[in-house]
């Protein structure tokens, strides 16, 4: 028997911050029983300026927002281990500046820095994997000449993953209570044989419910819900994510190489009234993409382009790894 | 019967060429920097017989992000040299100007700026004698 569940728990004590809430998510979809790590770095930052800043003294201001982030999981080396124990590190900086960099950002620029630690273990036999650690986003405060006026005041968060089989439930919550539910099935895979060739299709969705302030478009607290199904064969897929607000985005995925590392997902986001075109093109280990639904969703439209850049990896073992929600071979019942 | 997932990637990393990968996005991000930005620039003339410009500022007049003086002061006729600003947008900026008494005088202006933006401003004089700007 094929069958799976996923379970997932998130716990946060906070408005999400930079990307978190998207780490969290490729969290739970990227890590299993039996991974041995995972890798994010990466650089999100918007390339049309837009005034929608207010400086306590200058005025409102045109720039633009930057973040990088890099996080990581490290599991026990021993895959024959039954139980491996890992640890979870991440950390975030960014904001807004008034114009692009490299390095460090121009003053005046309203800056905040924010790490994580936890801790990770996975159950092999039990196909179980969880996750727990603490988040902490420090003040945002603006820095140069015009003084160093905090604009946003430090907030810890309590997080936790966890993750059963291929069913499960995602949640956040913090003093105010519950901030994310979400019920999440990946489905058994099917092995169909097909003019000779052998497809494997799997259905994955969730459906959820956020609060008002879980992310930056809903006005209230909203139900949501989104399908990931295979098109044609492995190489088209298709996305659609609606919420209790309606349509949010759907998204077109498509693989040029058989592995699935190789490829070009086009969407089309409708947030607020706007209607968003993306796309995303992945190559090995790396990520571009430019008003990704993912990444629209966490630091909005910001002038009309956000541009991101990442470097996104899971490790089964030293010489196997997957890309950003890839799947593990389901003949292993991972 | 089952075959590998066909999404799953298999292989050794070779950090060679990640590193030469990082090496050219992060050359291309650099190059971004000066493409997409650029400051926004100011420049005044002063076209009062009354009043001289000593200095041009953002923000508080008490504790300016930015401020740029002038020594001696720019006189009637004069240019300031083109100031590349810190900032765009809804901007305040303020012009400490001086009269032949010595008597300093502040006067605030609400400056719209993009950016990449260059914007030249001029004083003058009206009919009754106030500064204007325009």
């Amino acid at each position: 028997m094929l069958g799976s569940l996923l379970l997932a728990l998130v716990v946060s004590g906070s408005d999400p911050t930079f990307g978190w809430p998207q780490e969290l998510e490729d969290f739970q979809r990227a890590l299993h029983a039996k991974s041995l790590g995972y890798l994010d770095v990466g650089q999100v930052q918007s390339m049309g300026a837009d005034r929608s800043v207010d400086h306590p003294t200058l005025g409102r201001l045109d720039g633009f927002q930057e973040f990088r982030r890099i996080a990581a999981v490290v599991l026990g080396p021993d895959s024959s281990s039954p139980v491996r124990i890992g640890l979870e590190g991440a950390w975030e900086k960014g904001g807004w500046t008034p114009d692009l960099y490299l390095i460090s950002p121009s003053d005046p620029n309203l800056s905040r820095t924010a790490w994580s630690v936890g801790v990770a273990g996975g159950w092999v036999e039990e196909q179980l994997f969880g996750m727990a650690g603490i988040h902490h986003a420090g003040d945002a405060s603006w820095t140069g000449a015009a003084g160093n006026d905090r604009a946003l005041d430090p907030e810890t968060d309590l997080w936790g993953v966890l993750r059963w089989h291929r069913a499960g439930l995602l949640g956040a919550a913090d003093r105010q209570g519950l901030a994310l539910a979400r019920l999440s099935l990946l489905s058994d895979p099917v092995v169909i044989r097909r003019n000779g060739e052998w497809l494997v299709p799997q259905v994955e969705g969730f459906t959820g419910w956020e609060r008002a302030d879980w992310n930056r478009w809903n006005r209230r607290d909203e139900w949501t819900g989104e399908l990931r199904v295979p098109v044609l064969r492995e190489r088209v897929n298709a996305r659609v994510q609606a919420g209790s607000d309606g349509f949010r985005f759907a998204q077109v995925g498509s693989n040029i190489d058989p592995q699935g590392e190789v490829g070009l997902d086009l969407s089309w986001s409708n947030r607020d009234g706007k209607s968003i075109p993306g796309i995303r093109m992945r190559i090995p280990l790396l990520t571009f993409s430019v008003n990704d639904p993912d990444d629209v969703d966490e630091f909005g439209i910001r002038g009309g382009l956000v541009w991101s850049m990442r470097l996104c990896m899971t490790w089964e073992d030293s010489q196997t790894w997957y890309a950003p929600g890839r799947r593990p071979a389901p003949g292993e019942s991972r | 019967m089952v075959r590998p997932w066909p999404t799953a990637g298999t292989g050794r990393i070779k950090m060679r060429s990640i590193h030469i990968i990082w090496l050219a996005l992060l050359g291309f991000t650099g190059c971004m920097v000066d493409f997409y930005g650029g400051e926004p620039r100011l420049q005044v003339g002063n076209g009062s017989h009354r009043w001289n410009l000593q200095s041009v500022g953002l923000g508080d007049t008490a504790k300016p992000g930015w401020t740029r003086g002038f020594d001696p002061g720019v006189a009637y006729g004069g240019l300031t040299e083109v100031m590349d600003l810190p900032v765009a947008g809804d901007l305040k900026l303020f012009l400490r100007v001086r009269d032949a008494s010595g008597l300093d005088s502040v006067v605030l202006w609400n400056l719209t700026l993009e950016v990449g933006d260059f914007r030249k401003l001029q004083m003058v004089d009206d009919s009754i004698g106030n500064l204007k700007i325009r």
